[in-house]
C-alpha cells in the first residue's frame, strides 16, 4: 500500500485529537478528562487493567460509544450527533474487535467486499480484486470461499483485519485483537499487525501483548480507572515508568 | 507397577510412528449392533420396544383392514373435482390448470436450479408413474364385481343404464330373497344407492339385519318380475321373467356393439307383491365427473334419449349411484377402489409430473453454466412475480371479458381456495411480520409502541374472532359501499393474524444476533438500513426458519376456518360432500382421511423445504 517509512520517524499531522473527554455509563464515570493527540503514521498502544476504560476510549473514536463531554476530532472532523460526520469518520477508521465479529452468513470474500460495494460503491469485480490482494497480504488467500465458521480464530482475525483494510482507512483501531486467541495463533495476527505498522498505518491498539507494544509502538498509554496515568515511549515506559500505578501494573504482569 | 520401577511411571515417550487407526469392534456396528444399542439396550427399553411393536401392529392392522376391505373410496373418486376446485365453473377449470402447471414448472425449475435433482427424486417420480400406469391396467383384467339393485312395486323402476363393448358378456339374474337368505350374509358387490332410491339401501340393511336375526318373513320377498336388456334404441336383446313358481331366473347376453345399454324391469301392479334383487354381472362401473362423462360420451355416444328422456329419470352403473357392500379381497379392492381413482387422476398427475420434469431439466441444464444460471435465476424471479400476481387475475377473470369471464371467489373451493388463501396470506404476512418486529425493536418510542400494541392485541384475540372482524371491518377501511370479496376479507384477517405471530418469532431472531455484528457493520460505515438488511435480518431470519415455517404450516391448516363466511375450502367442501349429499352419507371417514392425507403431504413438503433452507445456502457453518 505505502512504502515502509519506519515507525519511529516521519510522523505526520495530528489525526486524532481528544480534548477533556468525559463519558459515563449511567452513574459510572468511565472516561475522565482524557486528552490525547495521535499523529499520522503513529502507532499508539493502550494498556491497562480491565475496566480502566481503554476499550471505551477507542470505541469513542469511531463513535461506537458516545462521549458526553469534551471534544473528539478525527481527521479534522469533530464527532457530534451529525450522522453525516459519523459516517464520514467511520469510512476513514477501520476497527478490529476482540471477538472478530465477522459476518457468519457471508463467505470470507463477501465479508471483505460487502462494505466496499455498499459504502464505497465499488463494482463487485474491483472489490473482489482488492479483497484478494488483502487476503494475500494477511496470508490466507486460499480461504476466500470459506465461511468464517470454518476458519481458526487466528485466520478469522486476519480476515477481520483485511475487511477493515479494504475500506482504505487512514486509521486502524484494534480492540484487544489477540485476547480471544489460542497462544499458537496470537503470533500470526501480531505478524500482520506488525507488517501493517511498518507500512505506515496510523494505529491505536488496545492489547496485553507487551512484547508487541515494546517492539512496534511509538508511544504507550497506560490507563487506570478511566484516566490516562502515563504516556511514554516504550523504552521509557517499560524500563523506567514514572507513576507508581504504572510500576505496580508492570510488576504484576511481568512477575508471572 | 509401583514395585517394578518408579521411573517408568514418571517418564514416557511415545514411539515416533503413531499407531494406525483401527475399526471399532464388530458388536457395536452393523444391524445387530444397532438393534442392541437402540432397541434392547436395557430391560425397560426391551419392554417398551415390544409393547410399542404390538401397539403398532394392532393399530396398523386394524387400519389397513378397514382401508383395504371395508372402506368405500368412491366418494373421493366421484367428488374429486369438488375437492380440488370447489364449485369453480367447470368450463373455466382450464384456468386453474394453467396456473397450476405454470407454478409446477417454476417450482421444478427453481428447485433444480437451487439444489439440483437427486436420484431419490427421480426414483420416486418413476415409481409414481409406473404405479399409475400399471395398477389401472392390471385392474381391468379383474372381473367386475356384481351390481345389485332392489326392485319393489313401490319403488321407482327406471331403466338402469350402463355402457358396454361389442362381444362383452353380461349376466342378469333375478334374486328373490327366499333363495338367497342363506347367502345374504356373505353378500358383496355394488348396491344401488341413488339419492332418489335411498330406500333401497335402507331396505337392504333392514333385510340383512332381519336375516341375521332370522326374523325375516320370507313370504314377503317373493316378487315375480320381468327383466329386459335393451340397446340404445330401446330394442330388446334378451328378456327373462320370474314367476312365483320359478322365481330365480338368469340369462346371459353378448352385447352386439359398443354403446349404451339398459336393463328394464317390469313389476306387477300389486303394491304388496314383495321385493326382489336384480343382479348384473360383467359390467364395469364408471365415475360421473365431467371429464369422465365427456370421455364416455365420446366413446359410446350421448346418453340415449329413448331410454332416458330426462336425466333425473336415469339410474346409471356409476359410482355416484352405487355403494360397494361387503368384504373384498385385494384384487377386488384394486379393481373397484384404487383403479377408478387412479384413472381419474392419471392425466392431471402425469401432466403435472411432465411439467415439473421439464422445469427441472431446464434448471439442471442451467446449473452447469454460471452465466446461464445467473440469467435463469433472474428470469425465474421475474416469472415468479408475474405468476403470483397474474394467477389472481387469471383465476378471478375480468368483468365483461369473453376469454376470462369473472369467476367470483365465492364459488372457489377445495384445494384451490386453500392454496390461494395460504399463499396470498404468506406473501403478505411475511414482510408485514418482519416490519412489525423491526418496528417493535426500534428506538423510536411511538413506532415501537404502535407495533407492540398491534402485535399484542392481535395475539390476544382468537383467530376466529379476527376472521369475524375481518369480515365486518375490512369494507369500512376501503369503502363502506364496496362489495369486497369474502375471500379477500379472509386473506386480510389471516395476514394480520399471521403477521403478529411472525413478528414475535422474528423478534426472537433479532435478539440472538450478537451486538458485535451491528458494531462491526457500523464500524465499516454501513448505514442503519444496510445494517438491518445485509447483516442483521439474514442472520435473524435464518435462525428462526423452523419457527417461521411452523407458523406457515399452522396458517395453511387454519384456512379451514374460512367456513364461517360460507367459503368451502378443502375441509369445508368435505363437510359439504358427506353431509350435504345423501348418497355419500356414512362415508365421512374415507373423505376426511383423504383430505387429511392432502393436508399432510403439503405440510410435510413445507417442512422439508424449510429443512432444506436451513441446511444449505450461505452461512450454514456456525459462527
Amino acid at each position: 500500500m505505502a512504502e515502509a517509512t519506519g515507525s519511529n520517524g516521519h510522523l505526520g499531522e495530528v489525526i486524532i485529537e481528544c480534548d477533556s473527554v468525559n463519558k459515563w455509563f449511567g452513574d459510572f464515570h468511565v472516561l475522565k478528562d482524557i486528552s490525547l493527540k495521535v499523529r499520522e503514521r503513529e502507532v499508539v498502544v493502550v494498556i491497562g487493567p480491565s475496566g480502566s476504560g481503554k476499550s471505551t476510549l477507542i470505541r469513542c473514536i469511531n463513535r461506537l460509544e458516545e462521549h458526553q463531554e469534551g471534544k473528539i476530532a478525527v481527521d479534522g472532523v469533530e464527532l457530534t450527533n451529525d450522522t453525516k460526520n459519523i459516517n464520514a469518520i467511520r469510512r476513514e477508521v477501520g476497527m478490529v474487535f476482540q471477538s472478530f465479529n465477522l459476518f457468519p452468513h457471508l463467505s470470507v470474500l463477501d465479508n471483505i467486499t460487502l462494505a466496499q460495494r455498499h459504502v464505497r460503491r465499488r463494482p463487485r469485480k474491483e472489490a473482489e480484486e482488492v479483497a484478494m490482494q488483502l487476503l494475500d497480504r494477511v496470508g490466507i488467500p486460499e480461504q476466500a470461499r470459506k465461511y468464517p465458521g470454518q476458519l481458526s480464530g487466528g485466520q478469522q482475525q486476519r480476515v477481520a483485519i483485511a475487511r477493515a483494510l479494504a475500506m482504505n482507512p487512514k486509521i486502524m483501531l484494534f480492540d484487544e485483537p489477540t485476547s480471544a486467541l489460542d497462544p499458537e495463533m496470537i503470533k500470526e495476527v501480531l505478524d500482520v499487525m506488525r507488517e501493517l505498522a511498518h507500512s505506515g498505518m496510523t494505529m491505536m491498539c488496545v492489547t496485553h501483548e507487551m512484547g508487541f507494544a515494546r517492539e512496534v509502538a511509538d508511544r504507550v498509554i497506560f490507563m487506570d480507572s478511566g484516566r490516562i496515568v502515563e504516556i511514554g515511549t516504550p523504552e521509557h515506559f517499560f524500563s523506567s515508568p514514572s507513576h507508581e500505578r504504572t510500576q505496580l501494573f508492570l510488576s504484576q504482569i511481568l512477575k508471572h | 507397577m509401583q514395585q517394578t520401577t518408579g521411573n517408568s511411571d514418571l517418564f514416557y515417550v511415545a514411539p515416533q510412528e503413531a499407531p494406525p487407526a483401527r475399526r471399532p469392534p464388530a458388536l457395536s456396528v452393523g444391524a445387530l449392533g444397532w438393534l442392541r444399542d437402540n432397541l434392547f439396550s436395557s430391560p425397560t427399553n426391551s419392554i417398551l420396544t415390544i409393547v410399542m411393536a404390538i401397539a403398532i401392529v394392532w393399530a396398523g392392522g386394524s387400519f389397513l383392514t378397514w382401508a383395504f376391505r371395508d372402506a368405500e373410496w368412491s366418494v373421493i373418486t366421484t367428488n374429486l373435482r369438488l375437492m380440488m376446485v370447489g364449485q369453480y365453473n367447470p368450463s373455466e377449470i382450464w384456468r386453474v390448470n394453467l396456473v397450476a402447471l405454470v407454478t409446477l414448472f417454476l417450482c421444478g425449475a427453481s428447485v433444480a436450479l437451487a439444489a439440483g435433482v437427486g436420484r431419490p427424486v427421480l426414483v420416486t417420480l418413476a415409481v409414481v408413474i409406473i404405479l399409475l400406469l400399471i395398477i389401472p391396467a392390471s385392474a381391468s383384467q379383474v372381473a367386475p364385481p356384481p351390481i345389485r339393485y332392489l326392485v319393489t312395486p313401490a319403488l321407482e323402476s327406471n331403466p338402469m343404464l350402463f355402457t358396454g363393448e361389442a362381444g362383452q358378456t353380461v349376466t342378469v339374474a333375478v334374486e328373490p330373497l327366499d333363495d338367497n337368505a342363506a347367502a345374504a350374509a356373505g353378500f358383496s358387490g355394488y348396491l344401488e344407492n341413488t339419492a332418489g332410491l335411498q330406500n333401497s339401501r335402507n331396505a337392504w340393511n333392514d333385510i340383512r339385519a332381519q336375516i341375521n336375526a332370522e326374523t325375516l318373513d320370507l313370504s314377503e320377498y317373493d316378487l315375480a318380475l320381468t327383466v329386459t336388456l335393451v340397446d340404445a334404441e330401446g330394442t330388446a336383446l334378451a328378456e327373462a321373467t320370474s314367476t312365483p313358481g320359478a322365481r330365480a331366473v338368469t340369462f346371459d347376453a353378448t352385447l352386439p356393439a359398443d354403446g349404451w345399454y339398459a336393463l328394464l324391469t317390469t313389476v306387477p301392479d300389486d303394491p304388496t307383491a314383495g321385493a326382489a334383487f336384480v343382479r348384473l354381472d360383467g359390467v364395469h362401473t364408471f365415475t360421473t365427473d365431467t371429464g369422465s362423462v365427456a370421455e364416455r360420451v365420446g366413446r359410446y355416444g350421448p346418453i340415449p334419449s329413448a331410454l332416458c328422456p330426462t336425466s333425473g329419470d336415469c339410474r346409471q352403473v356409476a359410482e355416484r349411484d352405487l355403494r360397494y357392500e361387503g368384504a373384498r379381497d385385494l384384487g377386488t379392492y384394486f379393481a373397484t377402489q384404487l383403479a377408478p381413482f387412479l384413472e381419474a387422476i392419471i392425466v392431471p398427475v402425469l401432466t403435472g409430473i411432465a411439467v415439473i420434469i421439464a422445469g427441472a431439466a431446464l434448471g439442471s441444464f442451467a446449473r452447469r453454466s454460471p452465466t446461464f444460471r445467473k440469467q435463469l435465476l433472474r428470469a425465474l424471479m421475474v416469472a415468479w412475480v408475474v405468476t403470483l400476481i397474474g394467477s389472481w387475475f387469471v383465476l378471478r377473470g375480468f368483468e365483461g371479458s369473453d376469454l376470462l369471464p369473472v369467476v367470483p371467489t365465492s364459488v372457489w373451493g377445495g384445494l384451490l381456495l386453500t392454496m390461494v388463501l395460504t399463499i396470498v396470506s404468506i406473501l403478505f404476512s411475511f414482510p408485514l411480520g418482519v416490519l412489525l418486529a423491526l418496528g417493535r425493536t426500534s428506538d423510536l418510542p411511538i413506532l415501537s409502541a404502535v407495533c407492540t400494541i398491534f402485535i399484542e392485541v392481535i395475539r390476544g384475540v382468537p383467530f376466529i374472532t379476527i376472521l369475524f372482524f375481518a369480515k365486518l371491518i375490512v369494507p369500512f377501511f376501503i369503502s363502506a359501499t364496496a362489495d369486497i370479496d369474502q375471500a379477500i376479507r379472509m386473506m386480510v384477517g389471516m395476514t394480520i393474524f399471521t403477521a403478529a405471530y411472525l413478528a414475535e418469532v422474528v423478534r426472537g431472531g433479532l435478539q440472538i444476533v450478537p451486538k458485535g455484528q451491528v458494531e462491526a457493520s457500523k464500524a465499516l460505515g454501513l448505514n442503519p438500513i444496510q445494517q438491518t438488511n445485509l447483516i442483521v435480518l439474514p442472520q435473524a431470519l435464518r435462525a428462526v426458519i423452523p419457527a417461521i415455517m411452523n407458523q406457515f404450516v399452522a396458517l395453511f391448516k387454519d384456512t379451514s376456518l374460512v367456513a364461517i363466511v360460507g367459503l368451502f375450502e378443502l375441509l369445508g367442501i368435505v363437510d359439504f360432500i358427506v353431509n350435504g349429499q345423501q348418497q355419500f352419507r356414512g362415508l365421512t371417514r374415507e373423505a376426511y382421511l383423504f383430505v387429511g392425507i392432502i393436508y399432510f403431504i403439503i405440510s410435510y413438503a413445507m417442512s422439508l423445504a424449510s429443512q432444506w433452507v436451513e441446511r444449505t445456502g450461505a452461512g450454514t457453518a456456525s459462527r
